[in-house]
């Protein structure tokens, strides 16, 4: 599929074209992602797919967090006039974090075990000089208090295992905001925390955000999350995007892959019956008509 | 479906005034505190509420797990007074399915021998067959007997934890939370498969989610929770249409089902 549909001119444009996420296995190549293009502006964009389907592929590829034995080839890729395929180790340092920064699904093990919450989050902040050691306490505890936590000293000096995965995940988002970049990857960053904590954490996402003007990848296996917090959605399936539409218009996609994950989420609505499953034939024949 | 008034049913576990506590000293924390709740034949309970609201103690607390405990508990007719780990025979009949597939299976021994080794414990015989046809009941085929955790895709080792569980002919099996790691559609598949299993054994379940759509699929009743404590207990139909009393309750069924979307199922 060519370029996905509208989007939003805006100052930071991600634009990739034709992405392609390979690995070498003893049984030969795999393609984990296909031919993906995508651009977007400051806008928000769920990648909803089972696991497998390649979206965090995608993730890691924009941010060249693809190690080998993976190889990476796209025709652009490229971020706000920068061409990412073309960076080397320290030039890589300056964009991370400060142009894109990335929030992955579980705090337990993306912090450090062994080092305080509050100099983790400083250390962003120091590397992109965005504020001086003197001054990285008060920045941390501003920040961890923006992200809705209601005793910023206790966690600044906490370790992460002393934290509740949602206080956990808002420190992650606070780590990220620091250094304000103008791009977020979110790989499932709620699918480790509870119903309640969930909305709590995808308020302070939105509401900073919004305020911040920064644009969004979502990456989630949550349809109903994606398509009440995206501006829209792209279905991933086998490293192939097979659905595109406006996150209002997910709900009455016909797409057998989009219609299967939709289905398949028990409402209450007719309990102890058995729950629609995945045709995988089918998909697979829609998938290849698409391809 | 009509069901035999509560009275007349057989009680598989009986929880009066529990209380279970974590540490000690400064860090001593009161996990779940005086719950009551019962447990009839053949039913399958819900535990609902958000993470540390203590629903999983309680599942860990009757596996026999943790032993900080205080409150009046008799499960499958026998009491086990406070503070009491179960015996090894209790221990047999009540199961558990854990949350997380990639931390419940030993990642150096093969299925097999996962499958196998409490069944050495419990001194059953015919284990083989017993392996062979528990791996057929969640519809493994039998190439995965000699695989190892990390050549399965978390649905498969699900199946495998569930199969583990159920090769002990347990009475009731306690699953914590045992979908939350899945993927919607692998979520479904197991979910179907459980229910396949009740249907087929008999078995009561305790089901622990703080999924709303999972626990209302699934529960006959559902208990829930909120900072160790029970606020309410309702049937798990009235939970699906919205009928609660508590506002923790209704908070959470807003979060869960926010604004419906139109549903395009049945067209």
């Amino acid at each position: 599929m060519a370029c996905v549909m509208f989007w939003t001119p805006a100052m930071a444009e991600l634009c990739i074209e034709d992405l392609s996420v390979c690995f070498a296995t003893p049984a030969g190549p795999v393609e984990v992602v296909k031919s993906l293009s995508l651009r977007m502006g400051s806008e928000r964009v769920g990648i909803v797919g089972e696991s497998g389907s390649g979206k965090s592929m995608t993730a890691r590829a924009i941010l060249g967090l693809i190690r080998k034995p993976g190889s990476v080839t796209a025709r652009t890729i490229s971020f706000d006039g920068i061409d990412l395929l073309r960076q080397n180790t320290s030039s890589w340092r300056a964009i991370r974090g400060s142009r894109i920064g990335m929030i992955l699904q579980d705090p337990k093990f993306s912090l450090n075990p062994v080092v305080r919450v509050g100099k983790q989050i400083a250390e962003t902040g120091l590397l992109h000089a965005i504020f001086k050691r003197s001054q990285a306490r008060q920045r941390v505890l501003e920040m961890l208090e923006t992200v809705g936590i209601d005793d910023p000293e206790r966690v600044f000096d906490a370790y992460p295992h002393q934290l509740s995965g949602g206080i956990g995940q808002r420190v992650m988002i606070a780590a990220m905001m620091i250094a304000s970049p103008s791009l977020l990857i979110a790989d499932e960053p709620t699918s480790a925390l509870d119903v309640m904590v969930r909305g709590q954490v995808l308020e302070t996402m939105d509401r900073e955000i919004r305020k911040r003007g920064m644009g969004l990848l979502m990456i989630s296996h949550d349809l109903n999350m994606v398509a009440s917090f995206c501006d829209r959605v792209i279905v991933m399936y086998r490293g192939q995007v097979v659905d595109a539409c406006a996150a209002k218009d997910l709900f009455a996609s016909t797409h057998p892959y989009t219609r299967g994950l939709l289905n398949c989420l028990p409402d209450g609505s007719h309990p102890g019956e058995r729950l629609p499953t995945i045709d995988r034939q089918r998909v697979e024949q829609a998938a290849s008509r698409h391809g | 479906m009509a069901e035999p008034a509560h009275s007349e049913r057989e009680r598989v576990v009986q929880c009066e005034q529990l209380d279970i506590f974590y540490g000690h000293g400064a860090s001593h924390n009161h996990a779940v505190k005086a719950v009551t709740f019962e447990v009839f034949k053949g039913e399958t309970f819900g535990l609902v509420g958000g993470s540390g609201c203590g629903k999983s103690s309680i599942l860990r607390m009757l596996a026999g797990l943790d032993g900080d405990w205080r409150g009046d508990l008799s499960v499958l007719g026998q009491r086990r007074s406070s503070g009491k780990l179960p015996g090894q025979a209790q221990r047999l009949k009540v199961q558990m399915v854990f949350q997380d597939p990639f931390g419940s299976l030993h990642p150096r021994h093969t299925i097999d021998r996962s499958l196998t080794e409490a069944m050495r414990v419990h001194g059953f015989d015919n284990i083989e067959q017993r392996a062979v046809s528990a791996l057929d009941r969640v519809g493994l085929s039998l190439s995965f007997r000699f695989r190892f955790p990390h050549q399965l895709s978390g649905g498969q080792r699900q199946r495998v934890a569930i199969a583990r569980a159920l090769a002990l002919e347990p009475e009731i099996l306690l699953l914590d939370e045992p979908t939350s790691a899945l993927d919607a559609s692998i979520q479904a598949e197991v979910l179907n498969l459980l229910m396949d299993v009740r249907q087929d054994l008999g078995t009561t379940f305790l089901f622990v989610s703080h999924d709303l759509g999972v626990i209302t699929h699934m529960c006959d009743r559902v208990a829930v929770m909120q900072q160790g404590r029970i606020v309410e207990t309702l049937p798990g139909p009235e939970l699906a249409r919205g009928i609660a009393t508590h506002p923790y309750t209704q908070q959470l069924l807003a979060n869960c089902f926010p604004g419906k979307a139109p549903d395009p199922v049945d067209p």
